[in-house]
């Protein structure tokens, strides 16, 4: 039986100079992070995935002049990201500079393919939940998934409505604090 | 069934390998892809910087004391230039040659744009200098290059500055050399040591002196091609702890051992700043656009 060795993200970029395979590993990897990172900061999955879109591009325009260093290349992926979503901002529109000049042709989007995206920008967010304490976790997916009142989640938990509370604010705090990690990061 | 991020996959795959075949002949030390990889690997033993900078992070190291001195020995402060002289011997089991190439001297200004000049003679850096029918690069006596730009691209509305080149008689153009290809070997070493990858294996003999032996290890999950290496070593003074010597071991068949003869940080003053100006040193050149 043939075990695959898990090529690093470093190995996949520098493989990617020559061949074309390993940035799609690469995007397979880090498609998702990316997307719920647009998903959090634009009002659209549309823009998010257009922005997703973008930098990708972008980073495989970059592959060429793409130096191993100190940072992870997760970072320098990220760093392409912000810099896409500012010139969006700045703009008022998802530039497409980088799609233009790979000659890449624009995907069309049809409902099937939005809830695909809703979908895939959601999963890294719930695997942030899975870092939670079970009852944090408990909690969070009551109030703000099954979107069901402080009061009726008490009872069900037999527990204060105060409680609930506490959990949903400090399972919040955490998830807010993994986010931050993950942008510096 | 519509699925997005297949679709975008597609073209992005599409898009690589159209990016792949477009891609430029001579872009620079590593970016070439007709010469010879033989090349490239002998290249490869004087620049330690972009070797370490291959290698990715291993986070152990020990003797912080050392280690620091010798991050600090190879941090200069704004104010100075930094001058470089070293040879390289290098020695092919394959070719069953050995040979001595250099000395090349880089004077580095320590302050932005961190303008730099390189007296380079080793082998070629660009594909129109191999000679076409050459088989055995490793033997090479090496050629000659006169390098400068800047570390940091100044740029202008009409583009950035491009690494230039003398060719004497009286002419400086484009080198089509990225300025992140300079050979400087001790340009990595810096960020090798913070990022964990020394290991102080302390004092020893190199030459009837003593000096302190660092010696840089590949990490575990290492790319097979380049920085799967076995480990470099580095030697420097145990007084000053500015590099003497670096080592190379065997690495497909090649070895190298690169050996500095000078190492010195110069005052910041108009005649040493006039060290690192290619334009400078040739106020009568023309410039032309390429090479």
């Amino acid at each position: 039986m043939k075990h695959e060795v898990r090529r690093s993200d470093t190995q996949l970029l520098m493989e990617a100079r020559t061949c074309a395979e390993p940035f799609g590993v690469f995007y397979e990897r880090h498609f998702a992070s990316v997307l719920a990172f647009f998903r959090r900061r634009v009002a659209g999955p549309e823009d998010a995935f257009d922005l997703a879109a973008e930098t990708f591009a972008a980073a495989l325009a970059s592959v060429p002049r793409f130096r191993p260093g100190p940072e992870p290349p997760q970072a320098w992926l990220f760093a392409i990201a912000r810099h896409k979503l500012n010139e969006a901002l700045r703009h008022g529109r998802v530039q497409d500079e980088a799609r233009r000049q790979l000659a890449m042709q624009p995907i069309e989007l049809d409902e099937e393919a939005i809830e695909i995206i809703e979908t895939t920008a959601l999963a890294p967010a719930v695997q942030l939940l899975e870092n939670l304490t079970p009852a944090q976790r408990e909690a969070i997916e009551a109030r703000h998934l099954d979107e069901r009142g402080y009061a009726e989640i008490a009872a069900a938990l037999r527990c204060s409505e105060s409680v609930v509370r506490k959990r949903v604010s400090r399972g919040l705090a955490a998830l807010q604090a993994q986010l931050n990690e993950e942008r510096t990061s | 069934m519509s699925d997005p991020i297949r679709d975008l996959k597609r073209e992005l795959l599409a898009a690589a390998e159209r990016q792949r075949r477009s891609a430029p002949i001579a872009t620079g030390l590593w970016g070439r892809r007709r010469t010879p990889r033989r090349i490239l690997l002998v290249t490869a033993t004087v620049s330690i910087a972009a070797t370490l900078a291959l290698v990715v992070s291993a986070p152990w190291s020990d003797s912080p004391g050392l280690l620091e001195n010798a991050k600090a020995a190879l941090t200069a402060s704004p104010d100075t230039v930094r001058h470089e002289r070293w040879e390289v011997t290098s020695t092919s089991t394959e070719a069953a040659c050995t040979l001595t190439r250099g000395p090349s001297e880089l004077w580095a200004d320590t302050t932005p744009p961190f303008r730099w000049r390189l007296l380079w003679r080793g082998l070629p850096m660009l594909e129109e200098d191999v000679l076409p029918e050459a088989t055995e690069p490793d033997c090479w006596k090496g050629i000659t290059y006169e390098l400068g730009g800047t570390s940091k691209p100044v740029c202008t509305a009409t583009g950035c500055e491009p690494t230039l080149r003398f060719i004497a008689p009286n002419t400086i153009s484009a080198a089509g050399i990225e300025p992140r290809f300079l050979p400087d070997p001790v340009g990595g070493l810096r960020e090798a040591i913070d990022h964990g990858l020394a290991h102080d294996e302390g004092t020893t003999q190199l030459g009837g002196r003593t000096v302190e032996r660092i010696r840089f290890d590949p990490p575990p999950d290492c790319d097979a091609d380049q920085a799967c290496r076995p480990p470099i070593y580095l030697y420097v003074d145990p007084e000053t702890f500015y590099p003497v010597e670096i080592h190379n071991p065997q690495f497909r068949g090649v070895s190298s051992v690169t050996r500095f003869l000078t190492f010195e940080y110069l005052p910041r003053t108009p005649a040493n700043l006039k060290l690192t100006d290619i334009r400078a040193q040739h106020p009568d050149a023309f410039e032309t656009g390429s090479p």
